[in-house]
This record gives structure tokens, sequence and C-alpha cells, in this order.
């Protein structure tokens, strides 16, 4: 955790869904995307938000940008809680934090120039006169490495990677000093996944903005999180600084997570490390009772059908685990020695 | 060695598009034996899935074969009419494709497709085919067979869906079984469970298994042999341990190396710079020139590298992959 | 074959074409609709009929007693009426008079079904609940009757059937902005405007509008043909364009007879060809705009 106050506090935040249904559209189940998930970036980190999909990774991301409101909690950015601001008050604050989509095609407008989409920011917020905003642009072509003369083409003419620089360029136009990169390089090819992922990590160097990094790809994870939570159905089941996390992962869910990505390399594929989960992810409309991995979980008793474990602080580091039976598995880093008991 | 079950050669397809014609695969080829597990590598462009879809008769309308060979058991793939076609799809090569939801149909349920598939093939009565399909969605995992068999596509899971596509491939027990990025909606912990299952219906049909994929750490998991495509070629070709341990093509090379690995940490990951091939403007020589690390703009490059043998059962598309054989990957 | 599609997605040709914007991509796509291009040929030609031709023909009003019901020949190129009036002159006066009910009321209609619509779809809630409804109202009023009912109480006059239709026609409109603003408004692109920290208004505005346009224009072209069938069908029962001032629909309400429809064809087919024409016409073109209008559809 860095210094005093932290630059984006996050506590309590759930936010449900109505499903509708029948000929009333009447409400008839509730989807707990997010059920209780607390959690703080300092100024210029990284906190990475990790789980499988339908675990409200995303939706967190999403509410804390108000595209959806939240259901309750609170969501304080700079002491002021975005959860209940009016609409106006939060149009200034979109200054400071922005949001990249996972999807480059969708995530742009197809009928503007380039030139146009990074200039609208800086129009919407009133930031300088026209020809300053267009040295601004070609400022901002050059920071995510796109040429000046990007700036008369049209979306449809870049590959997916342009397009992503674009976006991550449109999100950097007005200085913000937190950034929410929602699986920013999932949608990309594998060889210019590298390359985004090291702009992003230059862009935290060269300009001090934080990042809420949601992704369900752990390697992605690991190359630029300072510090993880783990996500499962609509909880936060393990945090805590990206070293522990990846090597020493107290939570099943976690383990099992980590043991279950496939490995680059054919000379590790027979060792035993894998822990293969069986059944599905519950629905979010029906969660299981008490602990909610328990359906899943070789380790689970019945005290985890019962009673929900809380999120436990175990080091002052901030390092915390929802568990009954956590221990620690060592997953000794680098791939050459990874098993899990 | 035996024949090889199934052999592309020198395949050309280009697709039809507003103002002429696009190639989509520039004379690729590879082969797969009985019970092997091939899996062929590359990304968005490098033609990986049209060439199955190719030879399999799948193209859509705008897609055309130019020319090459493909044999299937001895059988010439691409001189088949239609009719013969779906003879082979299905009952000898079983198909499992990224996303069930669109390859199912929506409006029939699930014991009904594997069994109109079963029945297409084989005459057996109906009685028998439903008996064979609960036996056959039980072997993939699927809990209370009889049950699900009754249910329809939308209500079940994005794995379980991917498991009665993998039941549906194996109904007529196929000598092949192409899977074209079968893991790649999933999460992670579904992936591991697909994988597993498609490892054990593999050995237990002794069926030949074509995994077409993005994803290094699926190939490095399942497969015995690897194909790497780039802009509609093979550039590289190996045994696994090879591929991944002594590659002997830039790209290979670039790729593995640019690959974000669990448990180590570095501060730049060494990309490849530059985009994928935009197969409408394709570099003339090799199209992987203007971005690979190797080439430093010599003038053999300009000249469209022809694959050669550099080892036993290895070969490669670049003209200086001696260079590359004392280096590792790291 | 379900497997088909899959593979159809997945090995489809690659996207984009060189570098020209989205809009003359667009005017590509129409250009390459050859029976749409036939469309708008056919109409502008009309127009610069209507109105270039007036300066050189009869007035359609003159009356030349001398010649009546005359079939085509010297002096009047297609004949003349029961009044002795020429039917060129006529017709193309009733030209003027069609295509400017047609697009009057499809301007009017588009946008009022454009701005409700967009409202609506953007702010959903009670407002769109209101609007809707009161769409549903205004759909179940028969159109004839209520223009016949406005007619008889303000008079027959091309103003008042601009107004009958248009106040009654914009729901097609209105449902499909509507439509298209509830669908784009959960769409990364305009989330991505918001997340900006843009306005309703800009959003509305810069993006919303833009992209609703293009599938507006084939509603538009819809309502085209619609409206000039109902001036044509209100003048034909003498609801519409009041006497003399000519328009097709009334010159065929003057050739009812039977003796005129057995052997005065001059009196009824130029009218007659010209509304199936200008219909057929501009729904070509609407099925060149709608290709246009969607990527997709490779030709």
């Amino acid at each position: 955790m860095s210094g005093n106050d932290p630059l984006l506090a996050v506590d309590g935040l759930v936010k449900h869904f109505p499903v509708r249904g029948g000929v009333l559209q009447r409400q008839v189940a509730t989807v707990r995307a997010v059920d209780g998930v607390s959690f703080e970036i300092g100024t210029g980190e990284t906190l990475a938000l990790v789980g499988e999909s339908g675990c409200g990774k995303s939706t967190v991301g999403k509410t804390i940008m108000r595209f959806h409101p939240p259901t309750a909690g609170t969501v304080r950015f700079d002491g002021r809680d975005l959860a209940t601001m009016k609409a106006r008050e939060l149009r200034a604050v979109r200054r400071d934090i922005q949001f990249v989509f996972q999807d480059p095609f969708a995530s742009l407008p197809a009928r503007m120039p380039v030139g146009d989409i990074l200039a609208e920011p800086l129009e919407i917020h009133g930031v300088g006169d026209r020809r300053s905003r267009r040295a601004r642009v070609v400022e901002l072509l050059e920071l995510v490495g796109l040429g000046a003369d990007s700036v008369n083409r049209y979306p449809h003419e870049f590959s997916g990677g342009q397009r992503q620089r674009v976006g991550i360029a449109r999100a950097l136009a007005l200085e913000p000093r937190l950034l929410i990169l929602d699986e920013p390089v999932s949608a990309l090819d594998v060889s210019i996944q590298a390359q985004v992922i090291n702009l992003l990590a230059r862009l935290q160097r060269q300009l001090g903005v934080a990042y809420l990094f949601i992704a369900h790809d752990l390697a992605v994870v690991q190359h630029l999180a300072h510090r993880v939570a783990v996500m499962y159905l609509g909880h936060i089941v393990e945090y805590g600084d990206a070293g522990t996390v990846f090597t020493r992962p107290a939570h099943p869910y976690t383990q099992a997570l980590l043991s279950a990505v496939p490995v680059p390399d054919p000379r590790l594929r027979d060792l035993d490390r894998r822990i293969l989960l069986s059944g599905d992810l519950p629905s979010p409309a029906d969660p299981p009772a008490g602990c909610p991995f328990h359906t899943r979980c070789w380790k689970a008793e019945d005290r985890c059908r019962e009673e929900r474990p809380v999120l436990e602080i175990r080091t002052p580091g901030g390092a915390g685990t929802a568990c009954h039976f956590a221990a620690e598995a060592e997953l000794t880093s680098g791939p050459a020695g990874r098993t899990a008991s | 060695m035996s024949e090889p079950l199934l052999s592309i050669e020198n395949l050309v397809t280009e697709f039809r598009v507003e103002g002429g014609t696009v190639p989509a695969v520039n004379g690729a080829g590879y082969q797969v034996m009985p019970g092997e597990t091939v899996g062929v590598v590359g990304e968005s462009g490098s033609g990986k899935s049209v060439t199955v879809a190719s030879v399999l008769g799948l193209l859509p309308s705008s897609g055309r074969v130019v020319s090459g060979t493909a044999r299937f058991a001895g059988r010439d793939l691409l001189a088949m009419r239609e009719r013969e076609l779906e003879q082979v799809r299905g009952r000898d090569i079983g198909l499992v494709f990224q996303d069930p939801m669109t390859a199912l149909n929506p409006v029939m349920t699930i014991g009904e497709q594997i069994a109109e598939s079963l029945r297409r093939h084989a005459s057996i009565s109906r009685r028998a085919a439903a008996t064979k399909v609960a036996e056959l969605l039980a072997e993939v995992g699927i809990p209370s067979p009889k049950e699900r068999a009754r249910q329809y596509p939308h209500q079940f899971s994005g794995g379980m869906r991917q498991r009665a596509m993998i039941a549906m491939a194996m109904a007529n027990r196929p000598r092949l079984i192409i899977a074209d990025e079968p893991t790649t909606a999933l999460d992670v912990t579904i992936q591991a469970q697909i994988l597993d299952l498609l490892r054990r219906v593999q050995r237990e049909h002794d069926a030949a298994l074509v995994m077409i994929t993005h994803d290094l750490g699926v190939i490095a998991e399942m497969t015995e042999r690897v194909v790497v495509m780039y802009a509609g070629r093979v550039v590289e070709t190996a045994d696994v341990d090879s591929i991944f341990h002594h590659p002997r093509h830039p790209y290979t090379r670039g790729l593995l190396r640019s690959l974000p690995r669990l448990g180590e940490r570095r501060d730049e990951l060494p990309a490849i710079g530059g985009q994928p091939p935009d197969p409408r403007r394709l570099p003339d020589g090799c199209a992987f020139r203007v971005r690979c690390d190797l080439s430093g703009g010599r003038a053999e490059c300009g000249f469209q590298p022809a694959l050669s043998e550099v080892a036993a059962g290895h070969v490669s598309a670049c003209h200086f992959h001696g260079e590359l054989a004392e280096e590792g990957v790291a | 074959m379900t497997a088909l599609d899959t593979m159809t997605t997945s090995a489809g040709p690659p996207e984009g074409q060189g570098s020209l914007s989205p809009g003359q991509l667009a005017v590509r796509r129409f250009r390459r609709h050859k029976v749409a291009v036939a469309g708008l040929v056919v109409l502008v030609l009309f127009g610069l009929a209507a109105i270039v031709l007036p300066f050189f023909l009869d007035d359609p009003n003159a009356v030349d007693p001398t010649a009546i019901r005359q079939g085509p020949g010297d002096g009047h190129l297609l004949g003349t009426d029961s009044a002795g009036r020429d039917v060129l002159a006529r017709l193309v006066a009733g030209g003027r008079v069609s295509l400017l009910v047609g697009l009057s009321v499809a301007a009017l209609t588009t946008t009022i079904g454009l701005v409700l619509g967009a409202v609506a779809g953007y702010y959903r809630g009670w407002v769109d609940a209101v609007l809707s409804r009161v769409t549903d109202v205004v759909l179940s009023f028969p159109t004839l009757i209520i223009v016949i009912v406005v007619v008889a109480f303000v008079g027959p006059s091309v103003p008042a059937l601009i107004l009958g239709i248009g106040l009654f026609h914009w729901p097609v409109a209105f449902r499909i902005v509507r439509g298209l603003t509830l669908s784009l408004r959960e769409q990364d692109s305009i989330q991505a405007v918001s997340g900006l920290g843009a306005g309703p208004a800009r959003v509305l505005r810069k993006h919303v509008v833009p992209a609703v346009v293009a599938p507006l224009t084939v509603v538009a072209t819809l309502e085209v043909a619609q409206a000039i069938l109902l001036e044509a069908a209100l003048s034909f029962i003498g609801l519409g364009v009041p006497p003399p001032t000519a328009s097709w629909g009334n010159m065929l309400n003057e050739a009812q007879s039977l003796t005129i429809l057995e052997s005065m064809p001059w009196l009824w087919l130029p009218p007659g060809i010209a509304i199936a024409l200008t219909v057929l016409a501009v729904n070509f073109v609407g099925d060149g705009l709608r290709d246009a209008a969607d990527p997709r559809a490779a030709r």
C-alpha cells in the first residue's frame, strides 16, 4: 500500500441486476454480480482484478465508472464518493478516471477519423483551442507508438493492436490519474499482446497513472500487477501483493486457477501439478449458501456449506484470504518447479 | 512409416472481396498420421482455420480453393461432391468448433442432434440411437445424461456445450478429430477439463487429433507435432519439444519469447514488432521479413524461402535457419 | 449444416477496404446496386422535369376549348383532358405536387421519429413508456380516415395533406430509431463516450443520431412512396389536392368514366405510369440504401 490516503477506495460495493420475466416484466430473480467487494488502489500502482467469466470483475469496473449505478457501497476517489455523486459532478471527475474497453473494434466510433476520436475528450471538457487540441492529438499518438499520419485514418483501417493503442490514447488524453483497463489485451493476437503490455508498463512509469487491471489471463496480470484481488461469484476470495498470490496462493480457488493455466513448455506437461475442478461455476442468480466456492472445492466441509468465510487480513501488507481452511501452497517460482498440493 | 491419414499439399485458397480477391492460404500443407496429435498454431490471418475449412468443403460462398491437393485415407477430398464430403465429415472426421452455441442447432435437443448424426451415418434404430446418445454423453462427463439429452443447447453451460459437441464429434468413432480453437471461449478451469476430456476420448478411440489454436500453452500441453503458420503458409513444422526448445524460424522464436509466463516477471517482454500480416498487402518474398529481427534487411529475404529440412522431421521456411541452430528460446 | 456457420465466421475474408471513410464506402456499395442507381436516375430525371419543364410547357390550367379530349398529337404531346387542358403540362405539374408531398411527409415523419425515438431509447424509463404508449395510440388510428376527417375540417389543400399524413405516420420511424438507440446505448462505443464525460445532448447529437441516420433514410424512402400513394388515393376520391391544381391523383379522378377508360387511355395511362414508376424507383433506392448502410451486405 502506497502512502497515506489511497487514490481509490472501494468499500462494500454491491451490484445486483434484476432478472425480469413473464408478460408483465416482473422481477423474477436477482443476479448478484458483485456482492460486497472492497479494495484500495494507491497512486501510480496497479491492482489486478482476476477471475473467470461471470465472477463480476468487469461489473466492478463498470460500476466504478457508474456505467450502471451501484446497489450499495461506496467508491471513494480522492475522498469523494462516486457512488452517490450527481451526474454533472461525475462528468467532471471523468477527467481523472478513464476506461479502456476489451474490444478495440466495438469501442471506437466507426464514423470518426482517429484525430477526431482523440480530440473528443478534450472538446467535451473544453481543454484548449482547436490548434492546441491538434497538437495534443499528435502528442498522444506518439505516446502510444502510432504515427502522426494516423490522424486522418478511420478505425477500420487499423489492426486490432493499433486500435487498442488508439483506445488507450483516448483514455490518456485528459491525463487521468486512474485507468480502468477491462481485459485490454485479451482480444489481441499473441504477438501483439506483448507490445500492448509493454506499452502499458511504460505509460505507468512515464505518467504515474494508477491501473485497475481487469483480466482473466494470469500470466498477463503477473506482468503488470503490484497487487492482485481474485474474484469468485461476486466476492473477493484472495487479496494480496502479486508475488505472494502468484507463488504462495492460500485460497483453494486461486490454487486451482493458477494450476489450470497451460504452461507453454511441453517438458512440463506430464508433471502432475494440475488441480482439476469438477463442475461449472454456479449461477450468480442462485449462489450457493455459505462459501461460494464450496460446490467445487476439494477441501469443503460442513462448515463451508453454512458459514461464509470473511476476507481475513493476514499480514500488515493487506493480504487476505476468504477461506475457512486457507493454507499457503508453495508454487515455487519459475515454471520448472510449479507444483501444487 | 505408414501412410498419412490426412495429407494437405500446396493448398491455395482465396476470398472474393470488393474489387478483387484476397489470398487466405498461399500454398500451405501438412500431414497427419493415424493416431497422431498435431497442433496448428498461428495468429489471425495465418490461414490456420481456412486451411481445414478448404479441405472439408466448409468455406463460405466467397471462398474458393484455387489449387492444391488434400487426401484423407487415400481419397481426394477436393474432388468429392458435397454428398460424399458430408459422409466424411461427421463419420470419418469429427469436428469441434470454438463456439458450440452457433455450431449446435438451438431448436433441437442435444440428444436429437447427436442421434441425428448417428442415424445419418449408420442404420440403427431410434431406440438404439437413444441408448448410444446417453452413453456418449456419459462418456464426455455430462451428469445425468438421459435427462440432459432432452435439454436444448441454451440450457447447457459453455463447458457442457463443448462436451456435447465432443460427444457429437465422437458419435461415429471418427479416425480424425479436428478441433478449431475448442477452448478459446472457455475459462481456464473449464479449459483444463475440456483438454483433459479431448485427450481421453482421443486415446480411447485411437483417433488422430488436429488442434488448431493460437494458444501456445495448449499446444505444449496437448500435441506431439506442431505446424506453425504465418500469412497463409507453413513456416515451421517439428515435434513439439523441438518447436518449444529449438525453434528454427524467427517467427516461432519471437512468439515464444514474447509470451508472458507464470512464475517469471520481466520488466519488458521481448515483443515481435509490427502488425499481423494483412492478407491484402503481403510483402514480397518472405512475408515475415518486415517484422523479423533476424532478417536485418538482407537481400535474400526478398525471395520466398522454401521449406527445408533442418533436422530429422524438422522443417523451416527461413533463409537463415542455420543462424538459429545453436540458440535456445530464452 | 450448422457447423458451416462457425467456419464461415472464423474463416471469413478480412474486413476493411483501403483508405476510404465509412461514408465513401457506403456510396461505393450503393453504386454497386444497379437497380437502385437506375431508380435514383429516374427520380432525378422526374425531379428535374418537375422543376425545369414548366418553363417550356403550356400553363397546366389553361383551357383550350377548341381541343377537348384530343388524342396525343400536334400541339399537345399527350393530348388534352375533358376541360381541354394539356395532359403533359398537368402531368409535370402533378409530379411537382406528388414529389413535394412525398418528400415533405418523409422529412416530417423521420424528423419527429428521430427526435422522439432517440429520446425514448436513450432515457428509457418513464420517458420511453409514455412515448411508446403515445405511439401505440397513434398507430391504432387508420391514417386514411384521419386525413379525411382533417381535410373535412380545414378543407383540402397541399399543406393539410402533408400535415395530415405526416402527423400520423411517424411511428414507423420512431420505433426503428428507438430500437436502434436502445441497443446503441449499451454498446461499448457509446458507453466509451459517456465515460469520457460527455452529457446526453452530446452523446445523442454526435454519436446516436449519425448512427441511426443511415437506417432512417431507408424508412424515409418508404414514407415517400407511401405518401405519394396516399396523396393519389385521396386526390382520387376528391379529398386530396383541390382542383384545379393538378396532381396525379386527381388526374386519375377525372378519368373515372368507363368511356374514358376504354377509349381515351392518354387521360389515365400517363399519371398511372408516373405513380407506379416513381413509387418503384423510390423503393429501389430504398433497397440500395439499405445495402449501403449495412457493411456486411457483401456484393
